[in-house]
């Protein structure tokens, strides 16, 4: 356990505006990062992301200080995310039949192929997409994604292959071929 | 190996983040082209979440998230502790945030006290039926009770004044109706037996199922419903018909 998020944490306790501002420049990319890559949106996300950060200071005396911060906050903002797009109620479009229609692309660049990897996150679904954004942008494990989510390490396996090759189909559909 | 045998192989791997495969792995996808293409597009899906692990959050958002945190403890210092509320959402493209609008996304109390005292009232209304059509049952079984005297709840002597429970009642006010309907409907059966004529048939005419034809065919006096039965049937209708007259008063 880190002992400075602890001091920090008991700072932010006491309504030090200095701590809770660091707190929130320290997060801020953890926290925006998830909300951007579940959601797709950057304005949602930055509205997403600032009411992770409230409720996390609203909470902040429950978080048990022998366990790390990081997956506490992800857990906040994977919860307010998933609720987020329950209430906008904002099916994917898909796109089978455009992408059937495309013709091959050229080999292209890993810029480029983020950008798709981005567009086939917002083609799944919800339990796919959170595992695919813990275990790839955020660089957790299994165990930790399944600690997150609250879910059995076989279940994140699942939605994790899944996952995969529902964007390895959409690649496919969409002609990008490897470099 | 099989397609599905490296299938399950390659996401093992890419779940432990193993970057070198093994070599059964690396085999089959040689010869599978398939596989080779699934093997290819996730290592490129592999390579391409590399470069979005950076996100640079807006220069606005602390900013946005420490004036919309002072707001809700500024307006809002006493009920945060028993009533959480909806965090307040500060526009990330303006800097102050009104009041007003603070004050429009908290939660209404009244509303939840309206809710609570529908759902006491819906309640009541419910209990009250309740013990209203309890009440009407007793009301109805003592007006039958006293119309039969006896006849009803046998075990229980009108002289007593201690409670019956109200499952015991139903099953008395049933039971005597039981009782009632059974004894009508066996007095009608019986008036209905003795003036019907085919019970009373001409002495002159035959016992329709004495006769030799009634074994090859059916006579017309035999009635239609029994024509589809058995010989046997017949004869014991016969015999049952045998047992009424002999039974029957003279009168009647």
């Amino acid at each position: 356990m880190d002992g400075s998020e602890v001091e920090l944490v008991q700072s932010c306790l006491t309504g030090h505006d200095a701590s809770q501002r660091k707190f929130v420049e320290q997060f801020q990319g953890l926290i925006f990062g998830i909300c951007l890559r579940m959601l797709g949106h950057s304005q949602d996300a930055e509205d997403v992301a600032q009411e992770v950060f409230l409720r996390a200071f609203r909470n902040l005396h429950r978080w048990d200080q022998v366990r790390p911060l990081r997956p506490w906050l992800l857990t906040i903002a994977a919860n307010r995310c998933r609720t987020h797009l329950e209430e906008r109620g904002r099916r994917p479009i898909p796109c089978d039949l455009q992408a059937d229609m495309l013709p091959e692309k050229p080999p292209s660049q890993p810029q480029d192929d983020a950008e798709e990897v981005q567009n086939a996150l917002l083609t799944l679904r919800l339990e796919y997409r959170q595992c695919f954004v813990l275990f790839y942008q955020q660089d957790l494990s299994v165990e930790e994604v399944a600690e997150i989510l609250n879910r059995p390490e076989g279940t994140i396996k699942i939605w994790l292959h899944r996952a995969r090759k529902e964007i390895a189909e959409y690649f496919r559909k969409r002609g990008f071929r490897p470099n | 190996m099989t397609c599905f045998d490296f299938e399950e192989c390659l996401q093992t791997q890419l779940d432990l983040r193993v970057q070198h495969h093994p070599e059964e792995l690396v085999a089959h996808a040689v010869i599978c082209g398939s596989c080779r293409s699934l093997l290819e597009q996730l290592q490129q899906i592999e390579a391409a979440t590399m470069c979005w692990r950076e996100v640079d959050p807006p220069v606005t958002l602390a900013n946005a998230v420490i004036t919309a945190w002072k707001s809700v403890t500024t307006i809002e210092p006493e009920t945060q502790k028993t009533n959480p509320a909806q965090p307040v959402i500060v526009p990330m493209k303006t800097d102050l945030i009104s009041d007003s609008n603070a004050l429009s996304r908290k939660p209404n109390t009244s509303s939840w006290a309206a809710s609570f005292a529908m759902i006491a009232s819906a309640i009541a209304v419910c209990v009250m039926f309740a013990v209203g059509g309890q009440v009407s049952r007793n009301a109805k079984y003592a007006k039958q009770r006293a119309t039969n005297g006896a006849a009803v709840a046998t075990s229980h002597s009108p002289s007593q004044a201690e409670p019956i429970a109200a499952n015991d009642r139903q099953l008395d006010v049933l039971l005597h109706d039981a009782r009632e309907a059974y004894s009508a409907l066996a007095s009608q059966a019986l008036q209905h037996a003795s003036t019907a004529n085919f019970l009373l048939p001409p002495a002159e005419t035959t016992p329709p199922f004495r006769t030799n034809d009634a074994m090859h065919g059916f006579p017309d006096s035999l009635s239609r419903p029994l024509s589809p039965w058995g010989h046997e049937l017949r004869d014991a209708f016969d015999s049952l018909l045998d047992r009424i007259f002999t039974s029957q008063d003279s009168s009647t």
